[in-house]
Order: structure tokens, then sequence, then C-alpha cells
């Protein structure tokens, strides 16, 4: 699957648009970039995008969304 | 094992390629070759063999022609070589490739050879006209972007053990293994486990900023003891509800295995009886031929059989006696008229002697008439009366009267045999009919009870001996143990969603109490990534189920076109989840239940079915253009069809696949015009070829034939003609 397969894929789970409010309309309009102002949304993205990468190890990775989020949640 | 001589060539083309070759004529070789060149190996159909292939260092010298062997002198050697040339069309974005495998040995001395352990590899590129060779070190990576390994298998197989092999209806792992290697799934596993390992960062970091909080400290501390602990409770619940499952698909596969068992046994028990019924009705008949047999001999005498055929004999007899008795009533009334006249005629006696019959009558009551006085006999009275009649003349005695009477007798018991010994020939006929109807009877069923106890011995090859009441019993501690393990899972199941329900409320009391006491950041980032994780593994499964589906979905579509030809029920594929992630192939009745298995169903329709999928794997890949890029090579994948449905399955192939080769010994008849030998039929290759025309796929018909005047009894002469049949 592509990247915005992927991403396309999660947003559309019905517990996690029901539990963050997320339409279908959010979704079309959702894409790689930019980031979305919703953290959980917007943490989704860097996920796809680092793990779609395969640059890193999982555990790389798994730190580099913390500190994605960390930076967010920190502004 | 290759074929004999170096021009033997196949130019396939895009669309659908079918090669004929009876049995024996080497048709598998070539499917064999193509193994050859990408995997270096050769099917092994010996059963023993579980690989179910041989590679060059085994094979060796039995890789080349015996032909080609028998002829050669010492100091030769002697190739087998193998070239593919693959061609990309101009649209394609790929280049073209000819890969050429070799194998040389060299005969040193007399029945010596020298051989080799590998073959060689060689491929070349082509440039814009030529091909140059590439690096051996780039052979692997071309021979996998020409042929994926995890696509090969599925667009490469031979016969009924290789589909037999990619699909396994028994077991859940075939299509585990399917979606595992021809679909991004494993990929979802990288974000569950990132996930995770972010989840597992951010709540470690949001328990430690938690111990210090100020506030309510001692009821954190307790959240988070009580959080631990089910965690590790719900751990445990999985570890153990896994165990359950475990333990609960072995106790479906052994019931699986009892329901095989119970109906070996079922069939065993129906064999027996009916051989025993065929032993009864043998005997019988066997009793019913000796009593006709005892019958036979008796009527021969009792219904007067001996005398069959004497009917005329015994009419002439009759006619004859009838008419001596006629002559002879006759001659007594001739008689009797001359004793009369002689009488009439005889010198009177004298007068006053009484008339003769007179006499006649003293004589008889002994007594005188005349002068009133007895006359007894032997009296002087009685002389001198019975003097006085004329002596007669005595009469003749035509026929003793004692072989008259045997005659006489002869002729009533003519009377009394006439009709029995007229039917005896009908009689006779009739019974003989009788026995031997009853013979063949007894030699059909002497036939049918060889036959039987082949079936028998078959059962007992197939399902081995079986102890009724062992496999009852075993049968009753399985059933047991599954109702077990299911109720296990359910109780655990509840329990650990009570858990998880606790922990829930743990962690949101926690997350509650942590305002104002922590920065917020920490709860966000906890609760995010233990979102993130649970939609991670919700999504990897809802995938999952998916694939199944479009894989389903393909499977039905390609079953119907092969089986909606042949008027038979066929019913729909429909994969069952068996466990987490494993699914199993089954037929239903679209009719009946989703899940009422289809039993009873012929090979031809489970074979259609795993055919179907194998074709589904690939052609569902839509995002990966499988039936694109890569051909179809199937040998001998039609063997349990008939030829509508054979007609259908290429047919499909055609439509599925840019291009496909078909090898099969089905569309050859014998040649009534060659000795020994095969030819095709054309009307319904032509059928086909119009079939094809209209839905503009080309189709290439060979056929693998042999010379004529080779002998078939020394594999050493035996060499192939390729001849182009169609197009």
């Amino acid at each position: 699957m592509t990247k915005p397969e992927v991403l396309k894929a999660m947003l559309s789970d019905p517990e996690l648009m029901e539990k963050y409010g997320i339409t279908q309309e959010k979704i079309d309009q959702t894409s790689m970039m930019p980031f979305d102002n919703s953290n959980m949304i917007a943490v989704i993205q860097s996920m796809v995008n680092i793990v779609g990468s395969s640059t890193y190890t999982n555990t790389t990775a798994a730190a580099n969304l913390s500190s994605f989020l960390e930076s967010r949640l920190n502004k | 094992m290759c074929y004999y001589g170096d021009n033997n060539v196949l130019e396939f083309t895009k669309g659908l390629n079918i090669v004929l070759g009876a049995n024996g004529y080497g048709k598998s070789k070539l499917y064999d070759a193509f193994q050859w060149v990408f995997n270096d190996q050769v099917t092994n159909s010996d059963p023993n063999n579980k690989a179910g292939y041989k590679r060059t260092s085994s094979l060796k010298r039995e890789l080349i022609s015996e032909k080609a062997l028998a002829e050669a002198n010492v100091g030769d050697a002697v190739e087998c070589k193998v070239v593919i040339e693959i061609l990309r069309s101009a649209d394609a974005n790929s280049e073209s490739y000819r890969i050429a495998r070799a194998y040389t040995c060299k005969k040193t001395a007399e029945d010596i050879w020298a051989e080799p352990n590998e073959s060689k590899l060689s491929i070349y590129r082509k440039d814009i006209l030529h091909y140059t060779p590439i690096s051996e070190h780039e052979n692997g990576g071309v021979l996998e972007r020409l042929l994926p390994t995890e696509v090969r298998p599925y667009v490469w197989f031979q016969g009924e053990r290789g589909i037999n092999a990619l699909i396994d209806t028994s077991s859940e792992e075939s299509l585990k293994n399917v979606i595992k290697r021809l679909s991004d799934i494993t990929q979802w596993n990288d974000y569950i486990v990132v996930a995770q390992k972010a989840f597992e960062t951010a709540k470690n970091a949001f328990d430690l900023q938690m111990r210090t909080a100020k506030r309510h400290g001692e009821r954190i501390a307790k959240l988070q003891t009580e959080e631990a602990e089910l965690e590790r409770e719900i751990a445990k619940y999985d570890r153990l509800i896994e165990e359950y499952k475990r333990n609960l698909k072995a106790a479906q596969d052994k019931s699986e295995q009892f329901d095989v068992q119970i109906e070996n046994a079922r069939n065993m028990k129906k064999l027996q009886s009916e051989e025993e019924h065929l032993s009864r009705q043998l005997r019988d008949v066997i009793g019913n031929i000796d009593k006709a047999y005892q019958n036979f001999n008796k009527k021969m005498f009792s219904n007067y059989w001996v005398l069959s055929g004497t009917d005329q004999l015994m009419s002439n007899f009759d006619k004859k006696f009838t008419a001596y008795n006629e002559s002879v009533a006759m001659r007594r009334a001739q008689e009797n008229l001359r004793r009369q006249a002689e009488e009439q005629l005889q010198t009177r006696l004298p007068d006053g002697v009484p008339e003769p019959i007179h006499i006649q009558k003293m004589i008889e009551i002994e007594h005188c008439l005349v002068c009133d006085r007895p006359a007894k006999e032997g009296t002087k009275e009685h002389d001198a009366i019975s003097s006085l009649l004329p002596k007669l003349k005595p009469q003749e005695e035509t026929v003793k009267s004692w072989q008259y009477q045997m005659l006489n007798d002869l002729y009533h018991n003519n009377m009394a045999v006439r009709d029995g010994v007229s039917n005896a020939q009908d009689e006779i006929r009739e019974e003989i009919k009788e026995i031997t109807l009853n013979q063949s009877r007894m030699q059909q069923l002497k036939d049918e009870l060889d036959a039987k106890e082949l079936e028998i011995q078959e059962q007992l090859r197939l399902g081995g001996s079986s102890n009724p009441t062992g496999i009852i019993d075993s049968w009753r501690i399985t059933t047991a143990d599954i109702v077990k393990y299911n109720a296990d899972i359910v109780r655990d199941e509840a329990i650990r969603e009570g858990k998880v329900k606790q922990l829930k409320n743990v962690q949101s009391e926690l997350g509650q109490l942590s305002k104002g006491e922590i920065p917020e950041s920490y709860t966000i980032k906890r609760d995010i990534f233990n979102d993130l994780h649970a939609l991670t593994i919700r999504v990897k499964d809802a995938k999952y189920k998916e694939l199944i589906l479009i894989l389903e979905s393909k499977a039905n579509e390609h079953f119907q076109k092969i089986n909606c030809e042949t008027g038979a029920f066929y019913g729909k594929i429909r994969f069952i989840e068996i466990s987490e992630g494993g699914y199993r192939p089954i037929i239903i009745d679209p009719g009946k239940n989703d899940s009422d298995i289809t039993g009873s169903l012929n090979t031809s329709t489970v074979s259609a079915m795993k055919l179907s999928i194998i074709m589904a794997i690939v052609s569902a890949n839509a995002n990966r253009s499988y039936t694109q890029f890569y051909p179809l090579i199937a040998d001998a994948p039609v063997s349990d069809f008939d030829p509508v449905k054979t007609k259908a399955f290429l047919l499909e192939s055609a439509e599925t696949f840019t291009q496909s080769i078909i090898i099969m010994k089905e569309g050859l008849v014998r040649d009534e015009h060659r000795q020994q030998r095969y030819r095709p039929e054309m009307d319904k290759l032509n059928e086909l070829n119009n079939e094809l025309n209209a839905k503009n796929v080309p189709l290439k018909v060979f056929q693998i034939d042999m010379p004529d005047g080779i002998s078939n009894e020394n594999r050493s002469e035996i060499t192939i003609d390729i001849k182009k049949i169609l197009n």
C-alpha cells in the first residue's frame, strides 16, 4: 500500500473516527502534508511517513515519533 | 532427461499457449525445463521425496538425453542446455533477457563419465540490437526481478501434487502464507511495533512523573500498582487464551481426523456389508446351479428327457402297432367268417344229431339234452358227446402272446409318455437356459466380489484397519475437549474483557488525578500512543480480512467461469476463519446456511476450487500486476476435468494472464493413420481459437510428438518432434 493509502486506511477506522470526531470529509482532505491541527491525526501522518520510508529501525522510528509529538505538545 | 537434439524450439505467444503431449512423450520435461533454468531443480515424483524436486547436484548425467549419452564416444562431451528468451513488449518498462542454463559431462571411458555437481547459468541482457552477458553477481537479482520467489509457486505449478502443495484445504496455513507472501500485510507489523514502542516509552514517562505527584500520591501509587497487576493479569489471560486456542485447534484437527476415520470405518462397514450381500447372493446362485444340475439328472428319467428326440420313433411305432392290430382284427374277422363258412360247409351231422351249437351247449353244461342224463367231463358220455363235434383247424398264432403283450404294454407306455417326450426338448432348452443364466450370474457375482475385495483393500490402505470402539472412545474424549476448550476460551475472554475494562478505568482515573499534578503532555502522549497502538492492530486485522474477502471474491469469479458451463452443482468458495488469521477454503451451497460445508464433492470440483484460488492469488493483486508480468505455466492442471471444464479453464487462464503456457494431454486422440501415435482434436482446438479470437487473445498450440518408426522399448532411441499445430 502507498503511504496515502495507509493514512486513509488508518483515519477511516470507525473507532478512531468516533473518538476523535473525524469526518469523511476530513479524511478526503487530509494528505501526507501538511500536518493536521489534531495531534492524533498529525501523529498518524508522521508515523506513516517515518515507517513508510523504511529508513529507520522500529526503535528509532518510535523514538522519532515520540519526539515529534513531544515537540508539538511543547509548542 | 532433456530432449534429444539441438533444434527443440517453442516460440510462445502473448495470450494462450497449449502444449499437447501424450503420457510418456516428455511434456512434463518442458515444465521441468523452466524450473531447471530458474531454480536449478526439476520435479521428483517419488512420493518418498517430501521436497518434490531434485537439484542438478543429485541429477547430474540424468539431465542429459539418454539417446545423446548412448551415442557418445569416449572423449565426447555431452550437454543439456535450456535457453529461455524473455521478450518485453515495447511499452513495458523493463528489459528483454536471454537466460541459459547448461550442464555438461564428459565420457572418459566406457560407462564412465566425468559429472560435475553444478550447472552453469548465463544471463544476457538485450541492448537495442544485441544480447550482452551480464556479470554473474547480477544473476540472482535478475531472476528475482523476472519472477519473484514469492510469486513463482503460484504461477508455475505441476499436476495435482503441485496444486495440493499450494492449497491444502485441511490447513489454515496455505492462505496465511499466501496473504503474507503476496500482500503488504506484513508492513502493518512495523506500524504495530513502532506504535507499541512509542506507547511503552510514553507510559513509562507518565508513570515516572506520577510518582512525583504530591496531592494524591497514595492513591496514585495504589492505582499504579493495580494497573501493573491488571496488565500482568491481562498478559496472563492472553497467554492462556492463546494456549486454549492452540489446544482447541489441535483437538479440532484430531476431530477432523476422526471424521475421516469414522468416514473410513463407515465406508469399510458399507463395503463389508456389500461384500457379504454379494457372497450371499453368490452362495444362493451356486446352490441354485447345483440344484438345477441335480434336477436335470432326475428329469432325464422323471420327465422322460432321455427319450427326447424319439417322438418320431414313437409315432412310427404307434402307427405300426395300430396297423398291426387292425390287420390282426381284420384277419380274425376274416378267419371268423371263414370258420363260419366252414362250419356251414362242414359235413352235416346225421339226422337226429343235434346241431353243433347244441352239442357245444351240452358239453358246456355237462349234460346230455337228448338223454337228459349228466355227462361230466372225463366220462364216456361226455366223450361221446364231444366226438360228435367236427374238429376245427387250430388257429395260427401270428404273434406269440407274450410278445404281443410286451408290444401292447409298449404302446400303452408310449401313450403315457408321449406328451412328456414331445415337450422334452423345450424343457431341456429352458433348463439349460436357466442354468446358463445362473452361471453367468455366478461369474458376474464373482467379478463383483473381486472388485469389492479390491475396494476393501484400497479402503484399508487409505484408512488403515479401524477399531470402531477405539475411534468412538477417542472421538468422545476429543469432542469433550473441544467443548471444554471452547468454554475455557469464552470464560477467560470474558474475564480478560473485564480486566481490560478495569484497566481502562484505572488509567482513566490516573489520567484524572494527573491533572494539575504533572504536565498534561505526559498524559496526552500516553493516551495518543495507546490509541495509536490499538488502531494499528485493528487496521491490520481489517486489512487482512479485506484481503481475504478480495481473494474469496476473485476466486469465486474464476470458479464460476470454470464451472458454469458444466451444468453440475459447484457451489461457492468461502474462506472460514479457523483461528486468528487462519482461514480455510470450503465450498458451500449458496442456497443453504453459509457455514454448512458441502460434503462429498467430486475431485474435479475440489481441483477447480484450488485452481481458482491459485489464479485469484495472482489476479487479486491488481496493484502488483502479477498477471501482467508473470506468465502462468501449468503442467497437467486439468487431469480431473471433463472437456467442457477444460475448455472453460483454458479460456479463464487466457483472460486472466497476459501469457499462459498450459502443458496437457487432453485434446489428443489416437491417430488412426499412424501406429501408436496421437493427433490433436482439431475441431475442439479450432473452436477454442475462434472464441479467443473474438476476445483478441492469441492462441498457439504445439504438440510434442514422436517420429514414426521409433521403438518405444528402448529409451536411448527415443527422440521427439515439436510440431506447431495452430497459429
